[in-house]
């Protein structure tokens, strides 16, 4: 049966609901069946596996609108026209005509006059053309980052993490290297202190323009009423911000703190199970079972980037890089998150589950009564908690659960209390004292503010950050509680919509322009000094404190002071070279043992199996990939990069399981209506539905940060919107879960700028014409020939059980000894019609391992900063015009219902026989002595045919002039983020991955010239040492899953990963002998749960 | 009415005249050719700047060395125009009061940046490094030319892609001891390249890469 009418059949199976039921719907043996006549619960899809790996339902149903001719090849038809106002034949020649009478005159002059403008007094150890690095940090919804800023001649141009950071580099295991990832939020970051969008000056009186003059004259006025005043801040960590607070409560001022996503009820959880806020800290590094209990390890969590390491690191097999056995992750969730991508097993539930879940796994493990709740006697949840079960009883002290963000503080105590029980804290869970234990939970906060407010108890509001006009919760009508505050002062970056509601607005300065210091989630404290002058003059919260205070001190001597009484006054110049205060963490707490707390009884959705009808349906708040939770929204980067699981760009969503969607006739790219209660409480947003496999029956995620009507150019005005505002269903009882929603279908069609089938590599396959020519959609035998090759997949007993496995097998083709004909290299099979390379020195490869990639995007993100690669916007997205060099190939193997992820990270491979170089006509792509395949793009005349032969679809053509826009003398702030050390692209020319070549360049001329100069041994023929270049994306991968380095040092990481059984190659049968090799997935399942569901599927 | 008739001279007029039609385009195609290489249009570039700086004066009478400015030349990419600080550490004593020295005073007395015009000039996307070059012991004379007799500094080589390509095809005729580097007029000794190039390892690459990113 094929899967199109397998999903025709089903299709069917829901309209006679009440029909018997295939007996390979097994699952449904609990459903609930006629508990509502009207509303017949959604069907269920088969959990057959669907045969190999696809990238969407859409490919899966082989609907028309999968077709090469739309996103199969890199050239769409029309992808080669211009994009609004499309020439015609007579305006090209009218155009043309010009240009020819036009031609030569432009070379008969010398480039643009240009100056050399050195300074004055060269500060010591600044050297032009340069960079320097800097220690900073900055914050993120409380959670301090450390960061390494690099500047060139006083511009910073790029961010990474800081390896020196004991939390942030993840060197927690004696001997490995000290290294720090960083998220893709980190990376982008460095663009909104160019960003032209910036507030430049105050405003005063709801969006009139003012100035610093006129709001320093109101001070005296704001300090007369303190006593009336109440700061709302956004959730900080730093001490200094601290300090000031103190002073102020001292005055009378009421203190809130609000954060559209935080982890408060993990706080309210450890409060309920220890009677104090605790904080628990996993030692992934340490874990062999991992359970994520609704909970993204990976991205969400204030520790994601420890987690990530520590979890590749334990994970990773190869033994100069691995520390021990190989983990097992086991993740519950309702949305797929990339947490739920990397787990070895998987449970799709929706997140009102994890309870009565929770209290099932304490009650088996401590040996209490489990929950009456139907969905914990389907087969699947059954068997999956069995097993669990089974293996954290085997693993006591080797296994840590881990409950995320959305769930109930009731969660989060079991959770702590499962903990105990399985032997977690002190061995793979540290609990610490939270650093801020009296503070409300946001959600209380500003519901209290909120109300005082309205009730007129407040008279002046200063808003430190934050934006909650936008996103506080939808019920409280934080809008109209402004309009009834006598005087209210924004401070923010942007001229966001609460600044437009306030009667002041200040601009704050960027975290790059302002003193100050921060915690990471371990506590340690982080300083961030600048980097540059503030641009426009703005203030940083610290500074305005300062202000209110009457004092006129600058962040300097406030962070200066802070640390002074703190006592760090000595260390001081050390503590900012380094970005951070050496032993601060925050206190190892002692004699945590859960109390007894109460759990409250389940609700009847709780108590439902997992099949839900239409107006029970669950909503689920998913923080976004672009805009967090909104703040990020006019930063283009983010909103192109495409979104780790739904390869969505410039857009956010309703997330809907492929069954519900079924149940519910909603189709993908078409507008749905959720409407959360009814009556006339009940509140409704209409947004594009995305369809995604695996996601839990009855749950309904909406991706929050779209909908800006005051973000800026790029992120939405009142004219023009990016995505939708889905904080306007989201009240204060249905805060992170909302139950009782309703979706309808509206039929409108939409389509999301979805780059997930776009540079499709299974296509186009040479000397298969009979793949290659089917326009209609990627057949069968096309996948099948195909896909083995471009993911390989094993697992961990197979590996420790067959010693043999090789991901690659020697005898493939090009590597056949009896292939004979190769006669530049006889007896070396395989042979090519080109002429082979001979390489002498340096040969530099890359190694990206796939059991630890996340998907997490901060490589392509800190390549869009390294590279100057340019975004083109939500339209050019939609003609597969995207430029970023590196895209995350996101593949799904298995049933619909259960799938599995693999993420691909791919970039130019460069091929030793690289096809692209034979046809280029200019010469613009040629191959170096190192086996770089080199773009010269002065050369290129844009013919691309290079694209056309490349089989991995990897280059990407500038058919406009994305750039365009920064010469404008408004945008001219912008272009000092540029990288000088890579060239800017024209219109018309090809661009690839370079493997960063600037970086390689640059240090091989630093080595040559200090060996030479005498100041370093050795010689300048030999090869350098391993680790001293990285490229860009390497350096930001926060699972260390990208290694780069010569291969000619047989000792060097790379070498020793391209000799590992787990390597391999893509596309063997092209012999393009490709640089860059793949390390296969491993996955952990535990074997008696495998080989039950193995048994259960066949 | 009479007909018309050409004089006998525009026999000899005809005969010319297919010349000129033929000529004139193959010599103005060769004109505007020859009048937009590089040649013609870059070397001898010779622009004025700020402060009439002679490097013949400081260069080549004084004797100063190139690195006691140009400081960074040895180990950065840019050779690096010095801050008016350097010029300072003579100029606050000698000539202290010179009227063309204005720009320089005023500079250093109010942080302020003199304007300098670059002569040579590569195009955006060349990327060039001095301290790979001067550590490789090509002589700045190679391609700035006798700056020490320069009093106002000009373009003395095409500083073109061909003209680059030559040396790191073959440099041995441009390396010299690395004590000389800076040297004006100086002439190796036979078998001097060809020793500095054994003993220093340089092994010019001629990728695209090498200086294109």
């Amino acid at each position: 049966m094929s899967q199109d009418e397998e999903l025709h059949a089903t299709d069917a199976h829901r309209d006679e609901h009440d029909a018997e039921r295939d007996d390979a719907d097994h699952d449904d043996e609990h459903g609930e069946h006629g508990e509502h006549d009207a509303a017949p619960p959604l069907a269920d899809l088969p959990p057959t596996p669907v045969h190999g790996y696809w990238k969407s339902l859409r490919e899966l149903e082989g609907k028309a609108a999968f077709q090469v001719g739309r996103s199969g090849h890199e050239f769409p038809a029309g992808a080669d026209q211009p994009a609004r106002d499309p020439l015609s034949r007579r305006n090209f020649f009218h155009l043309m005509g010009a240009s020819m009478a036009l031609a030569g005159v432009g070379a008969c002059r010398r480039y643009e006059k240009e100056e050399i403008v050195p300074l004055a007094r060269r500060p010591e150890d600044q050297v032009p053309g340069m960079t320097q690095q800097y220690a900073t940090a900055y914050e993120l919804g409380g959670v301090g980052h450390a960061l390494l800023a690099t500047s060139f001649e006083g511009r910073p141009i790029k961010l990474d993490g800081n390896p020196e950071h004991p939390f942030a580099s993840g060197g927690v295991v004696p001997g490995t290297e000290r290294r720090a990832g960083c998220s893709a939020f980190v990376q982008a970051a460095i663009l909104h202190l160019y960003d032209p969008d910036r507030a430049q000056n105050p405003t005063a009186d709801h969006g009139t323009g003012s100035s610093m003059d006129a709001f320093r004259a109101a001070l005296p006025q704001l300090r007369a009423g303190l006593a009336q005043t109440a700061i709302l801040g956004e959730a900080s960590s730093s001490p200094t911000l601290r300090a000031l607070r103190t002073r102020l409560l001292g005055q009378g001022v009421r203190w809130f703190e609000y954060e559209p996503l935080s982890w408060d009820n993990e706080r309210a959880g450890t409060r309920l199970a220890f009677d104090r806020p605790l904080r628990p800290i996993a030692r992934l590094d340490r874990a062999e079972t991992i359970v994520a209990l609704d909970c993204d390890l990976f991205l969400e969590h204030p520790a994601a980037m420890k987690y990530s390491r520590d979890f590749a690191r334990s994970r990773r097999q190869n033994g100069s890089l691995g520390i021990g056995k190989m983990n097992r992750l086991w993740s519950i969730e309702s949305v797929f998150t990339n947490t739920g991508a990397m787990a070895d097993h998987r449970l799709a539930l929706r997140a009102e589950l994890a309870l009565p879940l929770a209290i099932a796994l304490d009650a088996r493990l401590s040996g209490g009564t489990a929950p009456a709740a139907e969905f914990l006697r389907e087969l699947k949840v059954e068997r999956f908690l069995r097993f669990l079960v089974d293996e954290l009883k085997a693993n006591h002290g080797k296994a840590v659960v881990i409950a995320g963000r959305r769930q109930p503080p009731e969660v989060h105590a079991l959770v702590a209390r499962i903990n105990q029980a399985i032997g977690a804290p002190g061995a793979t869970l540290d609990y610490v004292e939270d650093p801020d234990g009296d503070r409300p939970s946001h959600l209380r906060a500003i519901t209290e503010l909120t109300r005082a407010m309205a009730a007129g108890q407040v008279g002046t509001l200063i808003m430190l950050g934050g934006n909650p006009v936008y996103d506080a919760p939808a019920d409280l009508d934080f809008a109209a509680a402004l309009g009834k505050v006598k005087t209210s002062v924004h401070l923010h970056e942007y001229r966001t919509e609460t600044s437009l509601a306030s009667s002041w607005h200040v601009p704050r300065a960027h975290f790059l322009e302002a003193w100050g210091d921060v915690r990471t989630w371990d506590g340690t404290i982080a300083l961030a000094q600048p980097l540059i002058a503030p641009l426009y003059g703005g203030l940083s919260a610290i500074e305005l404190l300062s202000l209110l205070l009457g004092e006129e001190k600058g962040g300097e001597d406030l962070v200066r002071g802070v640390h002074k009484e703190l006592g760090f006054e000595a260390s001081w110049k050390q503590n900012v070279h380094d970005g951070f205060v050496a032993g601060t963490e925050l206190a190892a707490a002692t004699a945590a043992t859960p109390v007894a707390f109460q759990v409250p009884p389940l609700t009847s959705g709780q108590q439902a199996g997992s099949l839900r009808t239409n107006g029970d349906l669950e909503v689920v708040f998913v923080q976004s990939s672009f805009t967090y939770d909104g703040r990020f929204a006019n930063n283009a980067w983010l909103w192109e990069t495409p979104d780790f699981m739904t390869k969505v760009t410039w857009d956010n969503y309703a997330l809907v399981g492929a069954s519900t969607a079924l149940g519910l006739g909603l189709d993908n790219d078409t507008l749905i209506k959720v409407k959360i209660g009814d009556g006339e409480h009940a509140r409704e947003v209409e947004l594009p539905c995305y369809t995604i496999p695996g996601q839990a029956k009855g749950s309904i995620g909406l991706v929050l940060g779209g909908g800006r009507t005051a973000a800026g150019r790029v992120g939405g005005n009142e004219h023009r919107r990016v995505g939708w505002d889905t904080y306007k269903v989201r009240t204060t009882t249905g805060w992170d879960v909302a139950s009782k929603a309703t979706v309808t279908a509206t039929g409108t069609p939409y389509t999301l700028a979805n780059i997930q089938e776009h540079w499709d590599i299974r296509t186009g396959i040479g000397g298969r014409p009979e793949i290659a020519r089917d326009a209609t959609h990627v057949n069968a035998k096309g996948l099948d020939e195909r896909l083995p090759r471009l993911i390989v997949e094993t697992r961990q007993s197979e590996l420790n059980a067959d010693k043999h496995w090789r991901a690659e097998e020697p005898e493939e083709f090009f590597n056949d000894l009896g292939n004979a004909g190769n006669t530049d290299r006889p007896g070396e099979g395989g042979y090519s019609l080109f002429k082979e390379k001979d390489y002498q020195g340096h040969r530099w490869g890359m190694a990206i391992d796939l059991s630890t990639c996340t998907g997490c995007n901060a490589c392509s993100v800190a390549c869009q900063a390294e590279n100057n690669i340019p975004v083109v916007g939500r339209n050019e997205v939609m003609n597969n015009r995207e430029m970023s060099w590196i895209r995350i190939d996101r593949y799904f193997s298995g049933s619909i219902e259960e799938p599995q992820v693999v993420h691909q990270p791919i970039a130019c491979q460069h091929c030793e026989q690289a096809p692209c170089e034979q046809v280029c006509p200019v010469g613009a792509t040629t191959h170096s002595d190192e086996g770089l395949n080199d773009m010269a793009y002065n050369r290129c005349i844009g013919t691309r045919y290079c694209a056309n032969n490349c089989p991995y679809k990897v280059r990407r053509f500038n058919f406009l002039d994305w750039n365009k826009e920064w010469r404008d003398a408004r945008n001219k702030v912008r272009r000092l983020l540029f990288n000088p050390e890579v060239t800017v692209r024209m219109r018309g020319v090809m661009e690839k991955c370079t493997f960063c070549v600037q970086r390689i360049q640059n240090a091989k001329i630093r080595a040559k010239a200090q060996i030479r100069s005498g100041q370093r041994p050795g010689s300048v023929t030999a090869i350098l040492p391993d680790g001293e270049i990285e490229t860009a994306c390497q350096q930001a991968c926060p699972t260390e899953a990208i290694v780069f380095g010569d291969l000619a040092d047989k000792d060097s990481r790379v070498a020793r990963l391209h000799e590992d059984r787990r390597s391999y190659a893509l596309l063997p049968e092209t012999y393009t002998k490709p640089r860059n090799r793949f390390l296969a997935r491993v996955r952990n399942p535990n074997p008696e749960f495998a080989a039950a569901l193995q048994g259960g599927h066949e | 009415m009479p007909r018309f008739i050409f004089p006998e001279w525009t026999e000899t007029l005809k005969r010319w005249i297919n010349l000129l039609v033929l000529g004139a385009p193959v010599y103005l195609v060769a004109l505007v050719a020859y009048g937009v290489t590089p040649e013609a249009i870059r070397i001898g570039y010779q622009p004025d700047q700020p402060v009439p700086y002679s490097h013949a004066l400081h260069a080549g009478e004084l004797g100063l060395d190139c690195r006691y400015c140009h400081s960074t030349v040895e180990r950065a990419g840019k050779a690096a125009v010095p801050p008016a600080a350097t010029c300072m550490n003579c100029h606050s004593t000698v000539k202290k009061d010179s009227d063309l020295l204005l720009p320089v005073r005023q500079a250093f007395a109010e942080d302020e940046a003199v304007h300098w015009t670059r002569v040579h000039d590569l195009p955006d996307y060349v990327y060039f490094n001095h301290s790979a070059h001067v550590n490789a012991a090509v002589g700045c004379e190679s391609c700035h030319g006798r700056i020490d007799q320069m009093v106002k500094v000009y373009q003395a080589k095409p500083l073109t892609m061909e003209w680059c390509l030559a040396c790191h095809r073959d440099p041995t005729p441009f390396l010299r001891n690395p004590e000389n580097v800076t040297k004006m007029g100086y002439q190796p000794q036979p078998g001097e390249g060809e020793d500095v190039r054994k003993k220093n390892g340089v092994n010019p690459p001629t990728n695209c890469s090498t200086c294109h990113r």
